[in-house]
């Protein structure tokens, strides 16, 4: 039934009494609307996260009951989102905390387990294995056993969210995610075998029925003893019903009893397998079948736990390397040419980290770029370096953030410092970790970055810390040469020196305490002696450039003297430029070969050690700091006291800057062989102090270089005035870009075209004659006539109509 | 006004128009109306438009109860007896709408102490039932077809043993 009285009406009827037994009353009176009211601020009318509130608090059996008191409640369950905040809140096995996408991984696998108890109860009921998928298995394969139970059912799934399950009533199935629906495959030729198995039903591959490829691997006990043990794995391809067996004619000493993580690639089907000392790296390659077996492990201990152990394959398959894990050692396999080899990597000395490590099949965190491996323990972090093997660093306890952190990349700090006795009377800098999320374009997450920063506010000058400055690149001079490159239909070649700071060379004695979470336990009361410059340091900027500068004029590069931070070279027909922006290079050449041989150049003698990461080409970097002013009052001049108003100036600044996020500088094809500018003044525009603004644009060719408005020094007292100081400006820049050009191999011979819109500054630049409302800007005037009259400039007028 | 915020009354106005008068330092419990008081909008009384002035009594009687500050130690281990106490009986309450209202205002008010002890309070009451009581007592429409409640059921087969 349904009561057409508004809801707040009832709500008077029923609560607008505040004693509760006349509302009891009320309430049996109006009866009828009491249930109607009952029926607003019932469960329905409880928002989503409050539901998941109370839901979390019950058992999973629970949990799995309330899926059929209505949809919505089917719908909450059933929520992904739900599902992994239910475990990873409710769960008390500290396994599942690990970052982010394992969380998700792990959820979801949790989430099988509770569901392979349905399985366990009815054991044919594999329904539900079909609604996990609503849960989404895709990023990676995940794979489980269960042990100890009776039932030995095993799912594995593949990359993109097959599911393939197996138990011990020897039936097969495939889970297809987009239909929900499931294939039962035909008996596997182990099935007709009178022998004891205790493995998998594994999915591989692609939707691409042609290369998908379930995995079955068998141990057969050819005698009761157990002595003489074979391996044998079956592979059916979806598609030709036919089960395949590879005997691999191996004779395993041990036991293979656990198939690890999986993965398809370039066609072949990758696997990890632990046997009782060894792991055995599986790969499937059509027709033929490797076997890459790591050397024995040593000790009784290890043997036992070697059993218990989760072999990881992740691989770094580009790099052609697997790792995987046991107890105490991380085992690496590498590609060396066409051979591949295992070796230790690592050994994981403290026991607690290695039971952690030992419960955590998904420790091993994927290889970065660099060929470091993140293992996750919990609270530590232990990274090596497959480059150079070499364990790079260990122990995050206490480090704040340090579940973020498990995904964060180490920034490798190696002979950046030497731990020393603290000497007496010496000024320790702090430091502290940045952690920072690096985000892709879209928006997604892409990674952690954690990077330690000293602290250099407590330096002082003339004890560790000198000289401070370091040049940066002018950005007209980056425009020029850009603009120069773009003409002549140069290559330009972007490189980012990561971390090159960490490159500068320190002159001066710099102690710094030990970073946080980082201490040494023998030596907690040393600090760090800095070899290196890192980042926040004082001088760090100079100690890179100084480290970089001390390159280019090794290998020829010439110094410039307009700009500190360019770079020329030239031999014959030869031409290469590089700029330098603080840990951005930009590098042209006047051919690819050349460029190339300079960037091969350039690897060996300082990127070595440094990841160099190539950018798009001429991505024009333009200064987008410009400074607007309101009202003709610059906001910045107001910095030390800002009123309200600038506040609102600076916001309107903001809005304008974003509104033109997107604007960028167009650079065309064009001659390089003139320079031409246009200068404009306005007499006393700013109304506070009635000095005049006047601005430029400098062209080469069709190309806009370089540009300027700002609020002369000085009062004018003529428009003529004005304008003749911003012809002075100009005339003042032009002839520092053409020196520019003149150091770039570009000298100009034509002189450089200065528009304005004065015809008195034209005849004042052209006849320096003495008047007596500029006699007092004679300065100004010399300098401008002294360029007109070696030919460098002419003044033109240009009517302001245009 | 700092000084005798410890005097200082916040005026709540519930959704039926009636208003009450709270110690600042009391409802600062509830998250929502700190941030309120916080942007300075606590001025004149604070609109509840999710809450009746009924539940809001339960809610004002509960964060009172808890920002009692025991004197000493002894004191203290008898006041946490005391609150359990005063918990247990306060999630009692004769209808299961006055317990979903004290959620929604907890939730709302975003105190945490109250949103978990009534969530609690409402997962306890779900646990040994039967779907059909669950039903019942939280008045829930089925809206399964019967085929669909077959097939849900048989799904969750283990969850009713």
């Amino acid at each position: 039934m349904h009561y057409p009285i508004a809801s707040d009406t009832l709500m008077h009827c029923v609560y607008g009494i505040r004693d509760e037994a006349h509302a009891l009353a009320n309430a049996c009176i109006v009866c009828g609307f009491v249930v109607q009211y009952l029926n607003l601020t019932g469960m329905e009318d409880l928002t989503k996260d409050v539901m998941w509130d109370v839901l979390s608090r019950l058992d999973f059996k629970t949990v799995s009951f309330c899926k059929c008191v209505c949809k919505r409640w089917r719908d909450l369950v059933l929520d992904p989102y739900f599902i992994n905040n239910l475990l990873c809140s409710n769960n008390k096995n500290p396994s599942l905390m690990i970052h982010d996408i394992t969380v998700l991984q792990r959820g979801r696998l949790k989430w099988i387990e509770i569901q392979d108890k349905v399985v366990e109860v009815e054991k044919e009921q594999l329904v539900d294995v079909v609604t996990i998928h609503d849960v989404d298995l895709s990023r990676r394969g995940v794979h489980n056993q269960f042990p100890g139970m009776d039932l030995n059912v095993t799912i594995g799934s593949s990359v993109n969210g097959l599911i393939c399950v197996w138990d011990t009533s020897k039936n097969t199935w495939i889970v297809n995610p987009i239909d929900k629906q499931y294939l039962t495959l035909p008996d596997p030729p182990s099935c007709s075998l009178d022998l004891i198995f205790m493995s998998v039903g594994h999915g591989f591959g692609s939707l691409d029925d042609a290369t998908y490829k379930v995995i079955n691997i068998f141990k057969r006990y050819l005698t009761p003893a157990y002595e003489d043990k074979i391996i044998q794995i079956e592979v059916f391809t979806l598609g030709t019903d036919n089960w395949r067996v590879l005997e691999p004619n191996v004779h395993f000493n041990n036991i293979c009893d656990y198939i690890g993580d999986g993965l398809f690639f370039n066609g072949r089907v990758h696997w990890i397998s632990n046997g009782g000392h060894q792991l055995f790296v599986f790969e499937l390659d059509n027709e033929t079948f490797n076997l890459f077996p790591s050397p024995p492990f040593e000790g009784e201990e290890k043997q036992q736990d070697c059993r218990g152990i989760l072999g990881v394959l992740k691989g770094c398959l580009s790099q052609g390397c697997y790792y995987s894990c046991d107890t105490f050692t991380v085992w690496v396999m590498k590609q060396h040419g066409i051979k591949d080899s295992w070796y230790k990597a690592f050994t994981i000395k403290e026991t607690r980290i290695a039971c952690e490590l030992r419960w955590r099949p998904l420790c091993l965190l994927d290889g970065l770029r660099g060929g470091t491996l993140i293992a996750d323990a919990r609270d530590k972090l232990v990274a090596y370096c497959l480059q150079t093997n070499t364990l790079k660093t260990i122990n995050l306890t206490s480090s704040p953030a340090t579940s973020n952190s498990r995904n964060c990349t180490v920034d490798i700090i190696n002979e950046t410092w030497v731990l020393v006795p603290r000497p007496a009377n010496v000024n320790v800098a702090r430091s502290m970790w940045l952690f920072k999320h690096k985000f892709k374009a879209d928006g997604s997450s892409s990674r952690y970055k954690a990077r330690l920063v000293a602290n250099g506010r407590n330096q002082q000058q003339g004890i560790d810390c000198d000289e401070t400055f370091s040049p940066v690149v002018k950005p007209t001079t980056v425009r020029t040469v850009l603009s120069l490159a773009v003409s002549r239909d140069w290559p330009i070649h972007q490189f980012d020196i990561k971390n090159a700071f960490l490159h500068g060379h320190l002159s001066e004695t710099v102690y710094m305490h030990q970073p946080h979470g980082f201490v040494d336990p023998n030596k907690p009361n040393y600090v760090c002696h800095l070899q290196r410059s890192l980042y926040g340091l004082k001088q760090a900027l100079r100690a890179w450039f100084q480290r970089f500068a001390s390159y280019p004029t090794r290998v020829g590069f010439q110094h410039s003297k307009t700009d500190s931070s360019l770079f020329v070279f030239h031999r014959g027909s030869d031409i290469a430029y590089l700029l330098l922006y603080v840990d951005d290079i930009i590098l042209t050449a006047s051919s690819s070969t050349f460029l190339q041989r300079i960037i091969t150049s350039l690897h060996k003698e300082i990127l070595e050690r440094a990841h160099m990461q190539n950018c798009n080409p001429c991505r024009t970097p333009v200064d987008t700091e410009s400074t607007l002013g309101s009202d003709g009052d610059p906001v910045c001049l107001y910095m030390h006291d800002p009123r309200y108003p600038h506040f609102t100036a600076l916001k309107r600044i903001l809005r304008y800057v974003r509104g033109t996020l997107d604007y960028g500088l167009q650079l065309h094809v064009s001659s390089t062989a003139q320079l031409s500018a246009y200068t404009d003044a306005d007499l006393d525009g700013c109304l506070v102090t009635r000095r005049s603004t006047s601005g430029y644009c400098v062209f080469l060719g069709d190309n806009l270089l370089s540009w300027s408005a700002k609020r002369q020094v000085t009062l004018s007292r003529s428009s003529a005035e004005a304008k003749y100081r911003g012809v002075a400006n100009v005339v003042a820049e032009a002839a520092w870009i053409r020196n520019l050009l003149c150091e770039l191999h570009t000298p100009l011979f034509t002189a450089t075209l200065v528009n304005c819109d004065n015809v008195s500054v034209v005849y004042m630049s052209a006849n320096p004659v003495q008047h007596q409302r500029a006699k007092h800007i004679e300065i100004d005037i010399h300098f401008v006539c002294d360029f007109v009259a070696s030919g460098q400039v002419r003044v033109l007028h240009v009517p302001s109509r245009f | 006004m700092s000084s005798s915020s410890s005097s200082k009354m916040i005026e709540l106005r519930s959704s039926d128009g009636e208003t009450f008068h709270v110690e600042e330092t009391v409802v600062l419990q509830s998250e929502t109306i700190k941030q309120m008081i916080d942007d300075d909008c606590a001025n004149a009384a604070i609109p509840l438009p999710n809450v009746t002035s009924m539940t809001l009594a339960k809610v004002i009687e509960y964060i009172k109860k808890h920002a009692e500050k025991p004197k000493d130690d002894d004191d203290k281990k008898v006041a946490e007896e005391d609150l359990k106490k005063f918990d247990a009986e306060f999630v009692k309450v004769d209808q299961e709408s006055m317990l979903f209202d004290l959620v929604r205002a907890a939730n709302y008010l975003n105190i945490k102490s109250l949103l978990d002890l009534t969530c609690q309070a409402v997962a306890d009451s779900i646990k040994d039932l039967s779907v059909e009581e669950v039903r019942k007592k939280f008045n829930i429409q089925n809206d399964f077809t019967p085929e669909e409640e077959a097939k849900v059921r048989k799904e969750n087969a283990w969850a009713f043993d």
